[in-house]
């Protein structure tokens, strides 16, 4: 049997046998490759040489719609983004807001605290990472390998079985431009019912990280030895909220409609419902008509992702019951000739999730009720696209946020990031390190 | 066919399930009547339809006098009624999920006799009301589906294991579990030796698993060589197999008149059936039961007329009902094989507006005749549920959001 490109193994691709003899022994393989600290510019370094490659459209790389699982177009943004955030820039950036200065072999005595012995703290790795991530963010493998490269662990990805091949390539091109670089990089493809697989990779991590539902999450922590932090970047809802009369401004309603369109609404920061600062039906009507005007135009300029059965079904279950919910007068609906956006004006407010692909509910929330409606749904929101109106700018990202929000952006820019932004409330790349000290009695 | 004989100082339990319940309105629904009373679960012909189609214009008129939903629905759609049942694609429909989200009952609160709650693992909970007519006639539908079957009566006393919730104490007749609910009554359909439940009330308002007992209840009917009744959820039959075989007990050999009806819990589109057919095999192989005495159930609350396997486990439509399916897309009826949401109407139920529903559930319609059982009804094959993939999103799922509510 020869070595597929299931599993990638510190810099070499090896079988599903290899892998069963080699797994009970990962403690002292990431025991070997921590014993030294990594050099980060090493890891910034081949990431860029990588970036390059994937910026520059002559570079042959296999066909990326087939590594991210993805169509097209979608691959296609999607590698831009990762040549990105895999450029030397953005990762010193990154690195540099989350963590401050990298120096890890600082020496005690340069520090001060006033009156105590002479302290130096820096951030250390936590050791062995292990990363277990879905198929349903393509870049969400790479991109958590490389955050914990560059936090100096020794990374064990398990990416799932229905997902694309491009954690591995990631990992091996990585290897491949920095040989000192391949003991820090394990990827593995294989289903989450493998318990014994998942078992021996999470018990001798230092951490675990988790991308995916709370299924997913429930499933994973089952193999997380007690003690092991568990790291978890959970499914997120993300909504855009104008602020009185807003809506009556074209702009703002195409920028809602862009936020939709862009990914189909398959990123946790697109929006799945548009808030209104108002109470008032018949504004709430009249906005949700607006709003399908403005998707109309944005279809125009993208095609949808193509749903499938099960999730045509689930858009269709939606749309139906909240057509027929129009005879209690409770919800309005538009939407496309050919089906292809659906707008739901929904006079209840409490915040519901959409069944996607450019589905859209619209919703009323006057900003004092704003914590009472969204706090209980606090886990789960992210970002908000802000369009503030004449209103209290100030006022409502008091209120998003005591709600729960991590995420204030203007409307149109809800999917743009810059280097070192928190994702969920957090610095990933400070959830996978240790604040370490020093300390030397009477060396002052 | 007749019930069994019943003596006449000795009515047994089964036997008030085949009393004809009073209707409301005899006047507004004598159609009704008589066609829920046809007596033959498994019947299709000129005859019947017709029965079906005077029925249905009856009870469309009853829920649009009373249900302003359904009202509104029935005249936007024109308020046509049926001439016959080539007019089916255009009967108005109703979203079951409709009854997750809102009391839509036509009759008045002192009517409703019974509301019966789904388990709600994919979303809210439906809470569907029944009144005494539409109670009774749906349990005398599954009355008649299981005396055809060959499953009323025993010889001897039946040792019954339900894989499902023991029934609460004290719950009154609110909000009891569907699934319970059925369970419960399942046990009339054969004199009783003892009944054990895989999900025990807790006294708490919980329900705890106790695979032991259902394990002692299995070797206490096959040693003692009485028959067993398993009905219920699946994956507690599954377990309860393999705490046999790891205690080193299987297999055990079951009287072979044991019956095991299986019904909800099966695990979506391609894994159910190879689960199903993996689970037949060890039931059969593991407990002796012969492979006729399996069978799956398919139900809902919302539409819970019989829909039990035939020998050929499939699911046939019975006399009292129709089934159509509609594209996932537009909602137009598909042809016979494709896929798409399944539509049931049955103009059975005076309590609320759910003559004609849209599940959510994805199924293939199939004829009578390409199963080859000999029941003269078409039949279909269960292709899971709609669900926004997590394959391709990491948006919260809906599920999910709703469970941060409570």
């Amino acid at each position: 049997m020869t070595a597929g490109d299931d599993y990638f193994w510190q810099g070499g691709w090896i079988d599903e046998a290899e892998v069963g003899r080699r797994l009970p022994g990962l403690a002292a393989v990431a025991d070997r490759a921590l014993a030294e600290p990594l050099d980060p510019e090493l890891v910034i370094a081949a990431c860029d040489r990588l970036s390059r490659e994937l910026a520059d459209p002559t570079t042959p790389t296999p066909p990326w719609a087939e590594l991210t699982g993805l169509p097209a177009e979608r691959a296609d943004a999607e590698r831009a983004e990762l040549a990105e955030f895999l450029s030397a820039g953005w990762l010193r950036r990154t690195r540099d807001r989350e963590l401050g200065s990298w120096q890890p072999d600082g020496v005690p005595g340069d520090g001060d605290t006033a009156g105590g012995p002479a302290a130096r703290e820096h951030w250390a790795p936590l050791g062995l990472l292990v990363h277990v991530v879905p198929g349903n963010v393509a870049t969400a493998g790479p991109v958590s390998l490389v955050e914990g490269l560059l936090t100096g662990n020794v990374n064990a990805v398990k990416t799932s079985s229905d997902s694309g091949l491009l954690s591995q390539r990631v990992a091996a091109a990585i290897a491949e431009t920095e040989p000192r670089l391949a003991p820090y990089l394990i990827v593995l493809r294989f289903p989450s019912r493998r318990a014994d697989w998942l078992s021996q990779l999470c018990a001798p991590a230092d951490a675990v990280t988790v991308w995916g539902g709370d299924g997913a999450v429930a499933g994973a922590a089952r193999y997380v030895p007690s003690g092991v932090p568990l790291i978890v970047w959970g499914p997120k809802i993300s909504f855009a909220y104008l602020g009185a009369g807003a809506w009556r401004d074209g702009d703002t309603l195409a920028a809602v409609a862009r936020d939709v369109c862009r990914y189909d609404q398959a990123a946790c920061s697109s929006p799945q419902v548009l808030y209104l600062d108002t109470d008032d039906h018949a504004e709430l009507f009249a906005a949700a008509e607006l709003a399908a005007a403005a998707l109309s135009g944005a279809d125009e300029r993208r095609p949808a992702d193509e749903p499938g059965r099960a999730e045509q079904a689930e858009i269709s279950n939606v749309v139906t019951v909240a057509r027929q919910e129009q005879h209690l007068g409770l919800t309005r609906v538009w939407s496309a000739p050919d089906l292809r956006w659906h707008v739901i004006a929904d006079a209840r407010p409490d915040l519901r999730a959409s069944p996607l692909f450019r589905t859209l509910w619209v919703k009323p929330l006057p900003r004092d009720r704003i914590v009472a409606t969204l706090r209980p749904a606090r886990r789960y929101l992210q970002t908000v696209g802000l369009a503030p109106g004449g209103g209290d700018r100030p006022a409502m990202v008091r209120s998003l946020l005591a709600a729960g929000a991590v995420r204030i952006t203007g409307v149109g820019a809800m999917h743009t990031t810059y280097p070192g932004e928190p994702h969920d409330g957090q610095h990933a790349l400070r959830r996978y390190s240790r604040r370490v000290s020093q300390t030397v009695v009477g060396s002052r | 066919m007749s019930p069994p004989a019943a003596g006449s100082d000795d009515i047994p339990p089964w036997q008030r399930f085949f009393t004809p319940p009073a209707i409301p309105d005899r006047s507004a629904l004598a159609s009704v009547e008589q066609f829920c009373g046809l007596p033959d679960p498994y019947r299709s012909d000129a005859e019947s339809d017709a029965l079906f189609v005077a029925a249905t214009n009856e009870i469309m008129r009853w829920h649009a006098d009373r249900s302003p939903v359904f009202r509104g629905i029935w005249s936007a759609a024109g308020s046509v009624p049926l001439s016959t049942v080539d007019d089916l694609p255009a009967l108005p429909f109703l979203h079951a999920n409709l009854f997750k989200q809102h009391d839509l009952a036509s009759v008045g609160e002192p009517e409703v006799e019974v509301v019966l709650s789904s388990s709600g693992t994919t979303g809210a909970p439906s809470r569907m009301p029944f009144d005494a007519w539409s109670l009774r006639t749906f349990q005398r539908m599954d009355a008649r589906a299981f005396e055809f079957h060959g499953w009323i009566g025993s010889p001897d006393a039946v040792d019954y294991v339900i894989f499902g919730f023991e029934p609460r104490p004290n719950a009154g007749r609110e909000a009891q579990r569907g699934a319970a609910y059925g369970l419960d009554y399942i046990c009339a359909f054969a004199p009783v030796r003892s009944v054990t439940y895989a999900l025990r009330a807790t006294g708490a308002g919980g329900h705890e698993p106790d695979l032991f007992g259902c394990v002692e209840a299995l070797l206490r009917a096959a040693e003692g060589g009485t028959p067993a009744r398993l009905f219920g959820f699946p994956a507690y039959l599954v377990s309860t197999l393999d705490l046999l075989a790891r205690l080193g007990l299987s297999p055990l050999k079951l009287t072979s008149d044991s019956l095991v009806l299986l019904g909800g819990g099966w695990k979506g589109d391609e894994v159910r059936r190879v689960d199903k057919e993996v689970l037949y095999g060890r039931i059969t192989d593991e407990l002796g039961v012969p492979p006729d005495r399996v069978r799956d159930i398919w139900g809902s609350v919302e539409h819970p007329l019989p829909y039990y396997e035939c020998p050929n486990h499939r699911f046939h439509v019975p006399t009292w009902a129709r089934l159509l399916v509609r594209d996932v897309r537009t909602l137009d009826v598909v042809p016979d094989g494709d896929p798409g949401f399944l539509q049931l109407v049955s103009p059975y139920v005076t309590s609320a507006p759910a003559h004609s529903l849209l599940m959510p559930d994805l199924v293939s319609r199939h004829p009578a005749q390409a199963c080859g059982c000999g029941l003269a009804t078409p039949w279909f094959t269960v292709h899971g549920r709609a669900g926004t993939s997590r394959n391709r999103s990491c948006a919260v799922a809906a599920s999910e959001l709703l469970g941060a509510g409570r």
